[in-house]
């Protein structure tokens, strides 16, 4: 009768770490060290589901945690001398910019549309953004080891403020850096919608992520992206992001 | 061999009968492994050029068979929060489907659009279930701006709102059907709702055609049943045929079954196709029955001993009742060049069930008729029924006056030759269902008001960015446009078009193809910078080489199908002097080739049958002029079927070439019958004359009987379907110019020809 009475205490106290661990985790992920601002450029091949390659170069400049992002686009061709600007607002539309070379025109777009896919890849805007720690309930759900790694296994809810487009979504978590190597997204249907695998390099003392593979599950589309050239904290200014900077790309 | 049958019924009734059901529900037991598959799209061949392109647009652009849901109230505009909430609901739904890749309504429209801060906006047409009216009228001045896309969703009074969904492109059509209307049926109590689209009727006929079937094929039954009491005035007679006919088509489907588990083939899979298997094994496995009951009646009448009428009646039938089985299975496996896969399998399990229903006539019959303690002073063995009469009074006639009657029979034949020249080959799908009908009026309301219900699909490769393409493209749909059977075409310069105008501050001047292809690339890649990847996936390809224009048709024959796509061709060729190249492609499209192959390879199918029947005759009969007098009152009746076709006015389809399956199998039933009568009384050596008045009254009768049994058929008439209707009506024609060609122009025939077919028949005797 005295085991299982401690067992039943165990029991309980395990499931109070795990639900408290949920919640920690987040934070400790969310207070990890981040640099203040990153210049890269950034090649993306997306692949439909017959197989056709679509690839895009840019030069992106970002800061404030992706906040207000500048990107020049290197190629295709076509696509050459497009430049883009984007700055996210906390209560209000996020502002969009884009400098048409052909047109000789800027154009401002906004969009309120947390799910509106970022330069037709399979990454949506939520997707590239930061999840606000209060926007969103965690559990932990497990510890796994997948290829000699040890992993915490978080299962993300967001709350109603959140205006996710998902139900939920799975997290594994590096233990000894902390670094997101993959997610699961499930959809309002709490279906499978999207997979996505991170890598991650040292860089200047940051878990800088060097290459995103996102794939579709639902429409057999994906989207590698692979990021070089990285420069972290090279105090990048604000007033980089203003319209007139789009017309003519920095050298580097 | 005919002999030690006989003796196993006649001295062994019981076992004869216990062995032969148990083999028969041996092979009924496959029924277990019988696999349904309303799958349309099975039926269809693979091989088939259109098909392959069909299936290369499907994959890159995904499918264009849409189903078309318009609901509303008539009168009122539908651009008020409830409706417009309704359409918000029932769009988010379908898009739960997993058969379902895209829903295109008003709630689902992206505007691209500039706010009063001179933002360009690109959100979401309806933000939120719930609107205001103020907001509801902003999207009706939204769409009054983009006419092409209001008229692809909203009707001409604005009164009803069009959903078009898009399935996946392996889509089962008829589960797609059902999770479409069900779920709008559901969701919109209370609104008038059409449907319309080429997968929505392939999706319902095979429902359709199954529920229609199941009725139909009782009240023929029963039909059959009164006939065959009214003649035979005998319960337990009728017991026997339709006992063994029901127990032939339980064999026949256990057989396809086994076929199934051994092979795992799609061919041998029971789709919509075999469904009309018990009908026509119904039709045919009757006749074996008939024959030697109406024979063993006759020789009981003369012989007053049951066991010598019915040994007599079997000697003399169980050849030609094999002959005429073997002939209407070898019509059938003809089918096995049919160009669709489940046609291979019916043709063979039909074939097996006509066989089975031979062993089981030639083995039940017989024995239960031994069992049977027959009052031989009763009426139903001693006097002759009405039709019996009449059908003697019939061969009087043709015999008093052999020269008239052949000259008649040969006048009908005539006609239906001029006839044949009259008949016009067209299948409109719609006009499967009457007038009044749900769905072909949902077909015209959908024409009249909306963009239509079908659509043909065309690929255009070329440099999709270089405006001089884009321009070409703009000056086919206009063409397309200009034809009144083409309500809206739609492609990505109509997309184009709308992103300049929207990045130009929405100046309508600009509302036209960018002057450079710099401009086209920028615009495409604006686009990219908030839609989805998928959203243009329908219209262009991801290298921008290759796009579709979908033009919606009102319904079409498919005559009109093809006189369109040589219109398209001719324009084509005329006009475009850039690297534009047109394929003409989708659904309809392909079902069009499909239906002219499927009615060609009939044809096909009927001539071989024709000539294998032939040279089975002579084989079995030894002498070429027997295997060619076989297959005279069957060409005689497909003369006279297709003739009046083209003199009612029916359009032959490919529902019609598979009747005329029922025709071969039953028509050389008659004439078999006839020559092998014909050669027993000849051997009897009665006088000339005699041998064909004693012919034609020892068949004549059995042959009345068949064809009276199997105005059952007529039930078809009352069908929901068309095509049933008209098989129905054919049905009757086929069994009645059946019968006559065997009566009024083989027996002529013989009488006119009797010295030297009395002497070959003597003289195969006497080798």
């Amino acid at each position: 009768m005295k085991i299982k009475k401690i067992l039943l205490i165990i029991f309980v106290y395990s499931t109070f770490i795990f639900a408290m661990s949920g919640l920690e985790l987040a934070k400790k992920i969310d207070n990890k060290k981040k640099p203040k601002d990153s210049k890269s450029n950034t090649t993306m091949v997306l692949t439909n589901k017959s197989g056709k390659q679509q690839s895009k170069t840019i030069r992106s400049i970002q800061k404030d945690d992706n906040k207000k992002q500048i990107i020049w686009f290197l190629s295709p061709a076509r696509d050459k001398g497009v430049a883009f600007l984007k700055i996210e607002h906390k209560n209000k539309d996020d502002e969009m910019c884009l400098w048409l070379p052909a047109f000789k025109k800027i154009r401002r777009i906004r969009s309120s549309d947390k799910s509106d896919n970022f330069m037709g890849s399979d990454m949506s805007y939520e997707d590239m953004t930061t999840r606000d720690l209060d926007e969103y309930k965690y559990e932990l759900l497990r510890e796994e080891t997948l290829n000699d790694t040890d992993l915490y296994v978080l299962k993300n809810i967001p709350l109603p403020k959140a205006k996710s487009t998902y139900s939920y979504i799975i997290s594994w978590v590096n233990k000894n850096n902390l670094t997101i190597v993959k997610e699961k997204f499930f959809d309002q249907n709490d279906k499978l919608y999207k997979i996505k695998t991170v890598k991650y390099e040292k860089i200047d003392d940051y878990d800088t992520p060097t290459e995103f593979f996102m794939e579709d599950v639902q429409n057999g589309h994906n989207t590698k992206i692979t990021i070089t050239n990285v420069e972290l904290d090279t105090e990048v200014k604000d007033y980089l992001f203003q319209e007139k900077n789009l017309k003519r790309a920095p050298r580097w | 061999m005919k002999n030690w049958i006989i003796k196993q019924s006649t001295n062994h009734p019981y076992r004869t009968i216990i062995i032969s059901i148990m083999i028969t529900l041996l092979f009924a037991s496959g029924m277990r492994f019988l696999v349904i598959d309303d799958d349309f799209l099975k039926m269809l061949p693979e091989d088939m050029p259109s098909r392959a392109i069909w299936e290369n647009v499907e994959e890159e652009f995904g499918t264009t068979d849409f189903i078309y849901i318009a609901f509303g109230q008539k009168g009122e505009s539908a651009f008020n929060p409830q409706t417009l909430k309704a359409v918000k609901e029932l769009t988010d739904s379908l898009e739960k489907f997993s058969d379902i890749d895209e829903v295109i309504s008003v709630a689902s429209y992206k505007k691209i659009d500039n706010d009063s801060d001179g933002f360009m906006v690109v959100e979401d047409l309806m933000p939120d279930k719930n609107i205001t009216q103020k907001q509801a009228n902003d999207i009706y001045e939204y769409l009054c701006k983009h006419e092409t896309i209001k008229s692809r969703v909203v009707s001409k009074n604005n009164d009803y709102l069009n959903i078009i969904v898009r399935p996946i492109t392996d889509f089962k059509v008829n589960v797609f059907a059902d999770h479409v209307t069900s779920t709008a049926n559901e969701m919109l109590e209370g609104y008038e709702i059409h449907f319309g689209g080429i997968s929505y009727m392939t999706g319902m006929i095979p429902m359709i055609i199954k529920n229609d079937v199941r009725v139909l094929i009782i009240i023929a039954l029963l039909i059959m049943i009164t006939i065959l009491y009214l003649n035979f005035r005998n319960v337990y007679a009728v017991f026997m045929i339709i006992g063994t006919i029901l127990l032939s088509m339980f064999a026949m489907v256990g057989f396809l079954g086994y076929v199934y588990k051994i092979t795992g083939s799609d061919r041998f899979l029971f789709t919509m196709v075999n469904t009309s298997m018990p009908i026509i094994l119904l039709t045919i496995a009757n006749s074996d029955s008939v024959h030697i009951l109406t024979h063993f009646f006759r020789n009981l009448r003369k012989m007053k001993d049951k066991r010598l009428a019915i040994k007599n009646s079997m000697g003399s039938l169980l050849k030609p009742i094999f002959i005429t089985s073997f002939t209407t299975f070898l019509a059938f496996i003809t089918l096995i060049s049919a160009p669709i896969q489940p046609m291979i399998g019916f043709g063979l399990a039909v074939g097996f069930g006509v066989m089975w229903a031979f062993f089981l006539s030639s083995t039940i019959i017989p024995s239960a008729i031994m069992i049977k303690k027959w009052k031989i002073n009763s009426k139903s063995i001693q006097r002759e029924s009405i039709l019996e009469k009449f059908i003697n009074h019939f061969g009087s006639v043709v015999f008093d006056h052999p020269k008239k009657t052949f000259s008649i029979a040969l006048c009908l034949i005539v006609i239906a030759i001029i006839g044949i020249f009259m008949i016009k080959i067209e299948t409109n799908p719609i006009k499967f269902f009457p007038p009044g009908h749900e769905i072909r009026e949902s077909s015209h309301f959908l024409d009249k008001e909306m963009t239509g219900s079908m659509n043909i699909t065309m690929k255009a490769k070329g440099d999709l960015l270089d405006p001089n393409i884009l321009k070409e493209i703009e000056k086919l749909q206009n063409f397309l446009e200009d034809d009144p059977n083409i309500l809206l075409t739609v492609s990505i310069v109509d997309v184009i078009k709308q992103m300049h105008q929207a990045i130009m501050d929405d100046d309508p001047k600009y509302d036209v193809i960018p002057d450079s292809k710099g401009k086209v690339a920028n615009l495409f890649t604006m686009y990219s910078m908030s839609g989805d990847p998928d959203d243009l996936a329908a219209l262009i390809d991801y290298d921008y080489s290759s796009g579709l224009i979908v033009a919606q048709l009102k319904n079409l024959s498919t005559n009109k199908l093809v006189v369109l796509q040589s219109k398209i061709k001719e324009y084509m060729d005329k006009n475009i002097t850039t690297d534009l190249t047109i394929e003409t492609t989708g659904m309809f499209v392909f079902l069009t080739e499909f239906i002219h192959l499927l009615l060609s390879s009939s044809l096909i199918s009927i001539l071989s049958s024709i000539i294998l029947i032939g040279l089975t005759g002579w084989i079995f009969f030894k002498n070429i002029r027997w295997g060619i007098l076989a297959v005279i009152p069957l060409s005689g009746a497909v003369i006279i079927n297709f003739g009046m076709m083209g003199i009612l006015g029916i359009t032959l389809n490919h529902v019609i070439g598979l009747l005329t399956a029922i025709i071969i199998g039953v028509g050389v039933d008659f004439a078999i019958h006839y020559i092998a009568s014909y050669k027993k009384h000849a051997l009897a050596n009665y006088n000339h004359d005699e041998i064909n008045r004693l012919t034609f009254k020892d068949v004549g009768y059995p042959i009345a009987l068949d064809v009276a049994s199997n105005m059952g058929f007529g039930a078809m008439l009352f069908s929901v379907l068309v095509p049933l209707r008209d098989m129905g009506g054919l049905a009757i024609l086929s069994m009645l110019s059946t019968s006559i060609g065997t009566l009024v122009l083989l027996a002529p025939l013989m009488l006119f020809f009797k010295n030297k077919l009395i002497e070959i028949t003597l003289k195969q005797n006497s080798v």
